[in-house]
């Protein structure tokens, strides 16, 4: 198995942790009509920025965002859950705060119908928190238009690709990252 | 509704984890000496505890968070659920102590039955770390009494739990709380 690991800092947002050498770090800047950067087009970008002779030897993209916290435990649990499905994607579960989402209290990132504080198996829909991505869910993303995914929309179309394409949504047992974004 | 003191522990040049939540707590910066290069912090808990008035009867114990310790507001929040359940118990949060400080092959609970350390979690445990910790008043009075202030690196946080031992005082895991500690 083999990862291309990329943490995604939005400026000014970041955690320092140790295990952030593993990873890639790309950066989301504001830019003139995209205030809130341009999320979408930053990974489909990572991802084209790979050669192509290159490609074939990774079996997809791990993610974390700069404001989520891991451990080595958690950690060794996604690789461990990747390494027996590379062909699905692996979310953590990571809580979302009023503060993003406006509900009254937090929910997981995860889900299959709605959003909600009971741990969903088999999710639908998943944040990019702490997700592994597969390599053929990436080129079906970008086939789709990732680069325009921007904020509000740029995490929730990916789901859907996956969905279209009977992409398995799974779940690292043992693994709970710490969303810093409360 | 208890009344707790919330302290938060920063040795002195350590990367302490910024997060929203700290604003919650007492900072005690733990500076280090020529004579205790890894700080005082017996000491500086026991000053800590008397500046902050720690022994008014409206209070009824300190609910400590160390720096290297990352929390989010649910795991707050059910520690203080647990402590306003019983202020006479220790409530301890479960914590993975990394081979870095321990220098074992793998990680280990903070809180364990035996002195010996284990990845399985006792729900009654004998030891427990200051991670993220909730101490009574009538453990630290007695802490006061027996010379908490000496007690330091490596020893700080053993004596209290063999002194809660003594004492017949609970130690309740609070397992709802999942807090990452980042010094590994």
């Amino acid at each position: 198995m083999k990862l291309f690991q990329v943490r995604m800092t939005w400026k000014g947002s970041s955690a320092p942790q140790f295990l952030n050498r593993h990873f890639y770090q790309v950066d989301v800047y504001p830019e003139p009509g995209y205030p809130m950067g341009r999320k979408g087009k930053v990974f489909a970008d990572t991802w084209r920025q790979i050669p192509d002779n290159m490609k074939p030897k990774y079996d997809g993209m791990l993610v974390i965002e700069g404001d989520v916290l891991i451990d080595p435990h958690d950690y060794k649990q996604m690789l461990k859950s990747i390494e027996s499905d590379v062909n699905a994607v692996w979310t953590a579960p990571v809580k979302v705060w009023p503060i993003t989402s406006k509900f009254d209290d937090w929910f997981w990132c995860h889900w299959a119908t709605m959003p909600s504080q009971t741990l969903d198996e088999y999710p639908l829909r998943f944040g990019y928190n702490f997700t592994y991505l597969p390599t053929k869910l990436i080129e079906l993303a970008i086939d789709a238009g990732w680069e325009n995914w921007d904020y509000w929309n740029d995490d929730s179309e990916m789901p859907i690709v996956a969905m279209k394409n009977q992409i398995k949504v799974k779940v690292p047992e043992d693994c709970y990252p710490k969303h810093l974004h409360y | 509704m208890a009344e707790i003191l919330s302290v938060r522990t920063v040795f002195e040049d350590e990367n302490a984890i910024d997060q929203m939540i700290n604003r919650r707590f007492y900072t005690l910066h733990i500076p280090r000496s020529e004579e205790y290069p890894f700080g005082r912090k017996g000491k500086m808990f026991v000053q800590a505890w008397k500046q902050l008035k720690g022994d008014a009867d409206n209070n009824d114990g300190m609910l400590v968070l160390d720096g290297d310790v990352a929390i989010d507001p649910h795991d707050y929040k059910v520690m203080l659920e647990a402590i306003h359940n019983n202020p006479q118990m220790v409530h301890t949060a479960p914590v993975k102590i990394w081979p870095i400080s321990t220098k074992r092959p793998d990680w280990v609970w903070g809180h364990a039955t035996e002195e010996d350390r284990s990845q399985v979690n006792h729900p009654n445990p004998k030891y427990f770390s200051f991670c993220f910790t909730y101490l009574p008043k009538a453990l630290i009075r007695k802490a006061i009494e027996k010379g908490w202030k000496d007690w330091n690196y490596p020893g700080a946080d053993k004596p209290i739990s063999e002194l809660a031992y003594d004492m017949k005082i609970p130690v309740n895991v609070v397992n709802e709380c999942r807090p990452k500690h980042m010094n590994y």
